[in-house]
């Protein structure tokens, strides 16, 4: 534990820096500023508050350096799921699923059954109303 | 040199341990990180939701109160200033004033959990629920989680307030109450990007 000794950071003046962010963020909130760049600035702020907290609050820039490795490289792989996600959440609303899947090589059978082309002239005022997703 | 001889060392003793002497720091890291798992993927799981649902989802602080829950941030943040102090005064050996931070830390937390509760008995007689919508299963799943933490934490901060009433910790002995202070600024941290992405975003 006496290795453990360690030259204290100023708690107090990350603190306020914290809490400085934290009221610029409440500030551009109020300022209706366009909605891009009030999100990049919002989020912006954030990611800067915990870093703060992470490093000055939990000690990581006074640990050894791999553990500050360890704990942001996961970090990295949950951005990559947002930007995975995005592209289906964002371009693709609503969807139906295909009625059958085309492997790449797969020619799509000229035979198959077309539901729009069979359906009865009847039949699109009833798939007409996609799910408006969900509950307004 | 056979087999045996080098069976009985299948540890390098020169190697040291990945887990000493801080095994239980590293375990509490260990521990956040999948609870920072955890919470990515329920704000993933919160922005995907968002928006694919753009015509139905409302603008947050047209139904939150958002300058409540500013307050609550600040409380929330200040006491994770009380754990750092109650970390550094048992560093150097008070214990008086590591039992007032620690208290101060605790105040903080309940605090924080009472104005929640009120936030959603308010939020719940307005209509918002779980079930009613979107928007109200992401914001009650997501801020109910983080506010199991907080209770957790309470706990926590309460079994460490107890042991050093006792006497459990010197100025040779505080890994504990420094895992405790990781545990708290932690959740300190969650809520800080909770309250940007559901509040103010």
């Amino acid at each position: 534990m006496a290795a453990a000794e360690h030259k204290e950071p100023n708690y107090i003046r990350v603190f306020l820096a914290i809490i400085v962010l934290t009221v610029a963020e409440v500030v551009i909130f109020y300022l209706h500023l366009p909605t891009v760049v009030m999100i990049i600035c919002l989020v912006a702020m954030a990611l800067v508050k915990a870093g703060l907290v992470a490093a000055y609050f939990m000690h990581l820039a006074l640990e050894k350096r791999t553990l500050a490795l360890i704990v942001v490289s996961p970090l990295v792989l949950s951005a990559i799921i947002i930007i995975g996600l995005t592209p289906d959440s964002v371009f693709s609303y609503p969807r139906k699923p295909p009625e059958r899947w085309v492997l790449p090589g797969e020619q799509e059978p000229a035979s198959a059954p077309n539901p729009e082309e069979l359906a009865p002239p009847a039949q699109p005022p009833q798939q007409a109303p996609p799910a408006d997703g969900g509950p307004a | 040199m056979d087999h045996a001889a080098a069976m009985e060392h299948p540890m390098d003793p020169a190697q040291p341990s990945p887990l000493s002497p801080n095994w239980g720091k590293i375990m509490m890291w260990l521990f956040l990180m999948s609870d920072a798992m955890s919470f990515a993927g329920l704000l993933c799981a919160y922005a995907a939701v968002r928006m694919s649902n753009p015509a139905v989802w409302p603008v947050p602080s047209s139904i939150l109160g958002v300058p409540l829950t500013a307050l609550n941030t600040f409380i929330l943040i200040c006491s994770s200033v009380t754990m750092v102090k109650a970390v550094s005064a048992i560093q150097k050996g008070d214990v008086v004033g590591l039992k007032r931070f620690l208290k101060w830390t605790m105040l903080g937390g309940a605090t924080f959990l009472g104005i929640q509760a009120y936030e959603w008995t308010h939020l719940i007689h307005e209509g918002l629920s779980v079930g009613g919508s979107l928007f109200g299963a992401t914001f009650f799943v997501l801020t109910g989680f983080h506010g199991c933490h907080v209770l957790s934490g309470v706990i926590y901060l309460g079994c460490i307030l107890s042991a050093a009433a006792r006497g459990r910790y010197t100025v040779h002995n505080w890994n504990s109450v420094e895992i405790v202070g990781l545990y708290w600024h932690f959740v300190d941290l969650i809520w800080i990007l909770v309250f940007t992405f559901v509040y103010l975003i």
